[in-house]
């Protein structure tokens, strides 16, 4: 460690977080909301007060050097509290919001890999929910009338989702800029009606869709007793069964994709997104990159497809149109492009603001023009919401909650990087000229 | 015989709806290489405001369309200033995400505002059962014909608009260089400010026309407005003449392609007319990997 | 013995003929200078090189291989690397992150074994950051490693950009105004720098630069450009003794 001043500014936030995501669980339960709205507001007052208190500073409450001791240990108290979340969550809330959060991990999965798309290639591409259906009838499908186990139809689904993928992606990606959005958008809106074509319609069940029939769904296995399941009602076993499911997969979905952004083929990637020439120069072949990063997205996006035919146990040809394409955007874009974590954090603020507009009701101002200010619960007007959103994000917030929250952290804790050196020559670097020597002295 | 010849018109009179919307979201390209997802619901929303002026206030229709039409404008000309101005245009992502979330609200305020159920809207030209030539046998019905007659007159009208016009040789000059023409003291601003509403016109007055044939509702330009991209992409989004072009050619595929798929491929018999947008969608494809910038499109030097 | 050989290169955009019949050749181990007044064709020639631009008529050479029948990914693959006049970095990325790309080439990690960290992957990343952590501090740039790679004085940004192409260890380095936007100070360090990459890498050097201070006290062989033809080629004393060139060129930068 190098620095810790005011060590209870550090204190503040985490406590503060820890109290937020307490309350926004209780009030999501609804049932009673005593004094948990209350503790929200009070959390976020600590986080704001914590940031604050540390921008004035002028310098990170916290300041060590990567993989040093003080920054491990900081670490894990924050992959704690998150690991707690991720236990706790389907068990403090009930089944019906547990199924949202599981509506929430086949949406960040199928936006994981839009964001390859959009945020690390830089290519808008509007068809992902097209990937999406691949994934879902194909499992349909492979389980009703192969006869397949549902976890073995994603061996068939991940290597045909990135041939498809690169199928429309070498053409797709010979067409510049905005012609990709157009091109891919009409995608969007021809994948339903392929899916209704008679003799297609054998398989997908037409404007009607398909199930899995009760005896192939997903049921809560023999972890039962381990994920402390017994003694629930059904809905709730069923749906934090899925949930481990779900978790397990998404999480996987992250670590790879993770792993690629963070290696010579994701700083290609990016490279060609911001310095086209720059990467060719530098010998990345543009068009292979490319192409390859339209088909691995499209594996995620029917991964997605795969998640919400593990947890609807159905398919409908109507659901994978250009409103689920646009849908998938705006969690993006809500979460943070170009970010790893937005796609997880966009879509959790997705689903439920969604859930959130069909049920709000809006009185009027008292007396003044009622009939203008009333929205009544269902109205066609709550849609204009995801529309507001829209353009107040673009304004507002162009890089997502995700980024706002890493400002956050900046203010909080700054972490020094390791020198990269040879384990045998790590005495030569400490000789290097450092702009911070006390980076030198420690290492 | 007869009836190819009467699909012709039918298909020739949708795809110059598609052109009119077509050559809207040319008009903004050309000028910002920026794409309108509203451009639809703008249309619509004109749409619903003529029926207000010509049936519920009893103006002429013809007058209630381009009153529409003219109020879009304004609505268009206020979110280029207001929304989207303020975001360098090289930069494609937030103007997607405003475009759609225009095109969100409109539909959200329209069926709230204007209810959710179809209305049906009259044409502006004859349509009575017997209004119609006979040319062989096949029977060209008015409104059809109107359709393409006034395409082409508004195809001439912005042609006269950007030649002829100090406002049109501006634009011309922003589409070609922005940089270039502020130097020599074109104000931009105004004159990206009247690109689009002059699209808006376009898009509110195809609006009026189309929907006699669909019925009004908050979602009724969707799919004019998917066939319209595919018209304006075929084409190639910087040429006007080539989104007339590619709307005739999408609509002509569209509705010879229909009838003749469903009675002649085995399988396809009960089939909609969704399937013409399969078929845009792979000709579009098909175009655009032989000429990536469409068929009348002009490809751009790079400068290193 | 000439690593690379210009023939008859023309370059039209157009109507406007950027490069003009150019042919030169250039020697193994040499710094070789393109100058000539703006616009006389030089970045052009870069961009030809580089397979940016398709050349309308002529052929280059490079160690007996036919450059124009390769794409151009595969230029820095027979190790040309080259730098720009306006940059081609990638802000979001650090200044590490950026001099790694520039080791594309001469590393092998596929998005499978990145996605599972198999196979070599995970040693390849170290040695790879390590490297081009090398590279930086021969370039003196060590003190801004972590730092993304924008918001810095252009001077670095250039120095930045050299150490991209270094990691790739290139035979044939192309600067393409390496020394505009510095200090007479900082201009006199850039060629003792440029030297010094030269003799401990056995570099060849194609230099487009402004700075004749810096041109006529580093290179060997110089060749004078206007209006895309060749007018004048040799070294720098020769150079300056030329009618053509003084006429052309110089004269007009000293009245």
């Amino acid at each position: 460690m190098i620095k810790l001043q005011r060590p209870w500014i550090l204190g503040l936030g985490a406590a503060s977080l820890v109290a937020l995501g307490l309350s926004i669980i209780h009030l999501l339960n609804k049932e009673k909301a005593g004094f948990w709205p209350f503790l929200a507001i009070l959390a976020i007052a600590g986080l704001a007060g914590a940031t604050l208190t540390a921008q004035r500073a002028g310098e990170p409450v916290l300041i060590v050097n990567e993989g040093s001791r003080a920054h491990r240990t900081w670490q894990t108290a924050g992959w704690g509290i998150f690991a707690f979340f991720v236990v706790a969550t389907p068990y403090l809330l009930d089944s019906f919001r547990v199924q949202q959060v599981n509506k929430s991990m086949y949406f960040a999965v199928a936006v994981l890999g839009v964001n390859l798309i959009i945020g690390y290639s830089g290519l808008i591409s509007l068809g992902h929910g097209a990937f999406m259906g691949v994934g879902a009838f194909l499992s349909v499908i492979l389980v009703e009338d192969y006869g397949f186990k549902l976890w073995q139809t994603l061996f068939v689904i991940i290597p045909l989702a990135f041939v498809i993928g690169l199928i429309v992606g070498i053409p797709a990606l010979r067409i510049k800029g905005l012609y990709l959005a157009l091109v891919t958008f009409a995608l969007s809106y021809a994948f339903p009606t392929l899916l209704k074509i008679e003799g297609i319609d054998k398989r997908t069940g037409g404007d009607l869709g398909r199930n899995i029939s009760l005896d192939k769904q997903v049921q809560p296995g023999r972890l039962k007793g381990l994920l402390g399941l017994n003694g629930l009602d059904a809905p709730a076993q069923e749906q934090i069964y899925k949930y481990w499911l779900m978790a397990l997969v998404t999480g996987i979905s992250f670590l790879l994709v993770r792993n690629i952004i963070k290696s010579r083929a994701g700083r290609a990637v990016i490279a060609i997104k911001e310095n086209q020439i720059g990467a060719a120069v530098s010998g990345v072949p543009l068009t292979t990159y490319k192409v390859i990063t339209f088909g691995i997205s499209a594996v995620f996006a029917s991964v997605g497809g795969w998640l919400y035919a593990l947890l609807f146990s159905e398919a409908n040809p109507n659901t994978f149109g250009p409103l689920l394409a646009i849908s998938l955007l705006l969690a993006l874009v809500l979460g943070g492009v170009y970010t790893l974590q937005g796609a997880l954090v966009g879509s959790l603020l997705y689903v439920f603001l969604d859930d959130l507009r069909t049920r709000v009701t809006l009185t009027s101002v008292a007396g003044w023009r009622p009939s203008f200010f009333q929205i009544a619960e269902g109205s066609p007007l709550t849609q204009a919401v995801l529309g507001l959103v829209l353009i107040l994000i673009a304004f507002f917030a162009p890089g997502g909650v995700v980024f706002i929250a890493r400002k956050v952290r900046a203010s909080l804790i700054r972490v020094i990087p390791t020198i990269p050196t040879a384990d045998v020559v790590a005495s030569a670097a400490v000789d290097s000229p450092m702009s911070e020597p006390e980076v030198a002295t420690t290492h | 015989m007869s009836l190819f010849l009467q699909r012709m018109i039918e298909g020739l009179s949708n795809g110059a709806m598609y052109g009119v919307v077509a050559v809207a979201l040319v008009i903004i390209f050309k000028a910002t290489t920026l794409i309108n997802f509203a451009q639809g619901g703008l249309a619509m929303f004109g749409a619903y405001m003529a029926n207000v002026f010509a049936i519920e206030q009893g103006l002429p229709l013809i007058v209630g369309i381009l009153l529409g039409a003219a109020v879009m404008a304004v609505v268009a000309s206020g979110i280029e200033r207001v929304l989207v101005r303020p975001f360098d245009p090289a930069n494609h992502l937030p103007v997607v995400l405003i475009t759609f979330g225009i095109a969100y609200i409109l539909q959200a305020v329209a069926a709230w505002k204007f209810g959710t159920e179809f209305k049906s809207f009259p044409s502006p030209f004859p349509s009575g059962p017997n209004d119609h030539i006979e040319i062989a046998g096949a029977r060209l019905r008015y409104e059809r014909l109107g359709v393409v007659l006034v395409l082409m007159i508004m195809v001439g009208l912005v042609h006269l608009i950007l030649n002829k016009t100090k406002i049109g040789l501006a634009f011309r000059a922003v589409s070609s260089n922005t940089e270039s023409a502020k130097l020599v003291g074109v104000k931009t601003g105004r004159t990206l400010n009247f690109g689009w509403a002059l699209a808006a016109m376009f898009g509110g007055v195809a609006g009026g026309l189309v929907a006699h044939f669909t019925q009004l509702d908050s979602g009724f330009m969707d799919k004019i407005l998917i066939f319209s991209f595919a018209a304006a992409t075929l084409g190639g989004l910087d040429s006007i003449n080539g989104a007339v072009i590619g709307g005739l050619i999408i609509g002509l595929v569209e509705s010879p392609v229909q009838p003749m798929v469903r009675d002649y491929v085995p399988g396809f018999h009960f089939l909609t007319s969704d399937l013409a947008l399969l078929v845009a969608f792979l000709l579009i494809l098909a175009v655009l990997l032989v000429k990536p910038a469409g068929l009348f499109g002009t490809t751009r030097v790079e400068r290193v | 013995m000439s690593l690379l050989e210009v023939k008859d290169i023309t370059v039209r955009f157009g109507g406007i003929v950027a490069l003009n019949d150019l042919s030169f050749d250039l020697d193994e181990g040499q710094i070789t200078a393109l100058i000539g007044p703006n616009g006389a064709g030089k970045t052009t020639l870069f961009n030809v090189v580089s397979r940016i631009y398709e050349p309308t008529e002529g052929s280059i050479t490079y160690d007996g291989q036919d450059l124009l029948a390769m794409p151009a990914h595969r230029i820095c693959r027979v190790g040309i690397y080259r730098t720009f006049q306006n940059l081609a970095l990638w802000p979001t990325m650090t200044v590490l992150e950026n001099v790694m790309v520039g080791a594309f080439t001469s590393t092998k990690t596929s998005f499978p074994q990145a996605a599972l960290r198999i196979m070599g992957a995970r040693s390849e990343e170290k040695a790879t950051k390590r490297r081009a952590y090398e590279v930086l501090e021969e370039l003196d740039l060590a003190d801004v490693a972590f730092h993304p790679a924008t918001g810095l004085p252009f001077g670095t940004l250039k120095r930045i950009e050299i150490a991209r192409a270094m990691i790739g260890k290139p035979r044939l380095l192309m600067l393409d105004e390496p020394a505009s936007g510095l200090t007479h100070s900082e201009v006199d360090e850039l060629s003792a720098t440029i030297r010094g990459l030269r003799d401990r890498h056995n570099l060849s050097v194609l230099l487009v630069e402004h700075h004749m201070k810096m041109v006529m006290a580093i290179s060997e062989q110089i060749v004078v450009l206007n209006f895309g033809q060749k007018i004048a080629e040799g070294t720098p004393s020769e150079v300056q003794k030329n009618e053509a060139v003084i006429e052309a060129y110089l004269g007009a930068d000293a009245s």
